[in-house]
């Protein structure tokens, strides 16, 4: 019996979360690719805060910057675009998606460009940059290799840092082969070299290249990018002109701050006691130009929450996502938003609103693997509890039936066990359901934890231990 | 020293015999213990939910209860009754000064390693065991040390643990359980697949939720596992 109930865990206008999982959980490929990547990212990263001397006072260092600056964020993004005026930098802050996508639709047009090289960007996954240039003739393309995959596949990124993380090598073998006509291989360095040299061309060619930036310093008007694959080196100096366009929690008050974000970014994201390349730019090279545009999209709503503000510490490594065993069986796809894993659970109701991301926000065990391994720290089951007050609380979330029996079950719960007469009578009840439990189904059944049969119900429908220690 | 124990609702109805290996570890320490007639749940289950409104009643009575109770410790055999009660009631009550909860309420691995009691009990043990890192007692009450050295301490006893990159939470998660059924199983079926993997048919878990979880999947799979809430476990060797 194989009965989908999904349609009574749903509401209408929310993300199907349960039918996501159920769709990731019945694909054994996908399950085997996740739990492999993220269980080597997670070895990799504990190995490296293990042997590092400077891991542990740098997560601080970087949580009082953190702490300091986001009070300020308002005034902080205005010293960094000032100062990045002086660096000759031009400058464009950007308080919505739209503004953003023309301002840089308009700088392409302006160069005569009709395609552009990309390095890896989440802003830009969240406003959809590469479906809306490509509304206005420009062609995106994508550098960094597991975006490149994933762009091909016609797919989004499914983790912040390794987009790709859900496909085998195999799958990425028959992707090559089918969608660019490479002879089929399984080789890794076959495949690299040639989505390499495919790539090159792209970049002798691109009149501008487009990059995010992991950390943007207000006192002295640079961006630091971060990466491995030196695609975005390309992206910035290959192309006429460089646009670098991220949002406003990047900001890092102080340079002498700076280091201590990438010491601890570089271990957490992918276990590496530094990662390969690091740009610090700010003026362009001569004869060359570069703009910042920085948009602050809901970043300022955060800054302004008491609770939620702490969830901009966040540097995007993904530590919280690879840990997370819902994240390791559904995969970021499965959450239907930008980010994914408990850091996209926190951030999601900010961006989506409660309705969509109601049944989101249940989908975790609030085992707070999570919290030990944020290299800032950010209490992240508490904030997702905290959402789950907040979505309760507020009547104009719809309740799909789920939803609402667990409404009931809590209210019911609240007056019987709150009760010492009542809670005592629940243990005789108890009894009688499973007594005739057992002579239906041959044992102690109960609809939701028993269903299917793949977890049985472990009471022994005894005394219960206060019956036998105050018998009369 | 005088203390109160705490049975938790799981422990209560579903493993009784795990508060009598208390009573018994207790007895064996000369602890002088009561067990208070009228406590009731701590108030979890709607708090997870989202309806911290619907917990306010459990943390008031359970403060009414155990404010002025003659003992000098109330012991919670589980990590995240133990957390719900020492870090989240002074969040329900703000105004309210609940500072005694901090030295008051103990959760039990710290109540015995603390107080060394654990090494009153002489333990021997022949072969190996996985202990089960429950979530709540590791990463919200911060107590690994203290079950681990205690079942260290264990005559003739191999510890087998599992690291974070190997399958950490056992699925559990209250109502996470029920609503999302199919991946609460998957994750518990990855715990026990690791455990039957390393050749071990022998759990110590440190939560009794954790185990009433992962002994029903391992029922219904039909492995052939032992599972021990940590009393259990340190009575059973100290015989």
């Amino acid at each position: 019996m194989n009965f989908n109930f999904n349609f009574l865990r749903c509401s209408k206008g929310s993300i199907n979360i349960y039918e996501n999982a159920e769709r990731a959980l019945a694909n054994a490929a996908l399950q085997a690719n996740l739990k492999k990547a993220t269980a080597t990212a997670i070895f990799k990263r504990n190995e490296a805060a293990a042997i590092s001397e400077t891991f542990e006072s740098s997560r601080d260092a970087a949580i009082s910057s953190r702490d300091a600056s986001i009070p300020r964020l308002r005034e902080l993004v205005e010293v960094f675009a000032a100062n990045c005026e002086k660096n000759g930098v031009k400058t464009f802050i950007f308080e919505d998606y739209e503004g953003a996508r023309a301002k840089i639709a308009e700088l392409i047009k302006a160069r005569g460009a009709d395609f552009i090289v990309k390095s890896k960007s989440m802003l830009t996954e969240e406003m959809e940059l590469n479906a809306h240039l490509k509304k206005a003739g420009i062609e995106a393309v994508e550098t960094d290799l597991g975006e490149f995959i994933v762009s091909i596949a016609g797919e989004k990124p499914s983790h912040l840092t390794a987009p790709a993380l859900h496909k085998s090598r195999r799958e990425i073998a028959e992707l090559f082969n089918k969608k660019l006509g490479m002879p089929y291989s399984e080789n890794v360095e076959e495949l690299s070299y040639f989505a390499r040299r495919y790539l090159r061309e792209k970049f002798m060619n691109a009149k501008v290249g487009i990059t995010g930036a992991n950390f943007a310093v207000a006192d002295s008007g640079l961006i630091a990018v971060v990466e491995n694959e030196a695609n975005a080196r390309l992206t910035i100096n290959l192309p006429q002109t460089h646009i670098a366009i991220f949002g406003a929690e990047k900001i890092v008050e102080k340079l002498a701050d700076l280091p201590h974000f990438l010491n601890v970014l570089s271990k957490s994201a992918t276990g590496q006691i530094l990662n390969a390349y690091t740009s610090i730019l700010g003026a362009p090279d001569k004869d060359k130009e570069r703009y910042f545009i920085i948009v602050t999209k809901n970043r300022f709503k955060i800054a302004a929450d008491p609770v939620f503000k702490e969830s901009l510490r966040c540097v995007r490594c993904g530590a919280c996502q690879n840990i997370c065993p819902v994240f390791q069986r559904l995969s970021g796809h499965g959450y239907e938003f930008t980010y994914a894993g408990p850091i996209g659970t926190v951030l999601a109701p900010f961006f989506i609103g409660y309705q969509k991301c109601s049944e989101l926000l249940d989908a975790s065990t609030l085992c707070g693997f999570c919290k030990s391994v944020c290299p800032v720290k950010i209490n992240l089951p508490a904030l997702i509890l905290e959402h789950r007050f907040r979505r309760c609380a507020d009547a104009g979330v719809q309740k799909p039936p789920l939803a609402l029996a667990k409404k009931i079950f809590s209210k019911i719960h609240s007056r019987v066990m709150s009760n010492y007469y009542l809670s005592r009578a629940v243990a005789p009840l108890a009894r009688i359901y499973f007594a005739a439990a057992r002579k239906i189904f041959g044992k102690n059944y109960i609809p939701l934890w028993s269903r299917f049969s793949k977890r049985d119900f472990i009471g022994e429908a005894g005394k219960t231990f206060m019956e036998r220690y105050f018998k009369k | 020293m005088k203390v109160s124990l705490f049975v938790p609702c799981i422990m209560n109805h579903l493993m009784p015999d795990s508060a009598y290996s208390i009573i018994n570890i207790f007895k064996k320490c000369d602890i002088d213990f009561t067990v208070e007639e009228k406590q009731l749940c701590c108030g979890q289950p709607g708090y997870n939910m989202g309806y911290c409104e619907h917990s306010k009643p459990f943390a008031r009575k359970f403060i009414d209860l155990y404010k002025n109770a003659a003992c000098d410790h109330v012991v919670v055999p589980s990590g995240s009754c133990a957390a719900m009660i020492k870090h989240n009631y002074p969040k329900l009550f703000p105004g309210e000064d609940l500072k005694w909860l901090e030295d008051k309420v103990v959760e039990f691995n710290s109540f015995m390693y603390d107080n060394d009691f654990y090494r009153k009990l002489d333990m021997k043990y022949r072969g190996a065991i996985f202990y089960h890192k429950s979530c709540h007692l590791l990463n919200e009450m911060n107590i690994d040390r203290e079950p681990k050295e205690m079942l260290g301490s264990i005559n003739g006893l191999k510890l087998v643990e599992s690291q974070t990159h190997e399958n950490t939470c056992c699925g559990f998660g209250g109502a996470f359980s029920a609503s999302f059924d199919n991946l609460s199983i998957d994750i518990g079926i990855s715990k026990l697949e690791f455990i039957k993997s390393k050749g071990l048919k022998d759990i110590v878990a440190g939560d009794s939720g954790c185990m009433m979880h992962l002994k029903g999947v391992a029922m219904a799979r039909g492995y052939k596992l032992n599972f021990y809430y940590i009393a259990d476990f340190l009575d059973l060797c100290s015989n």
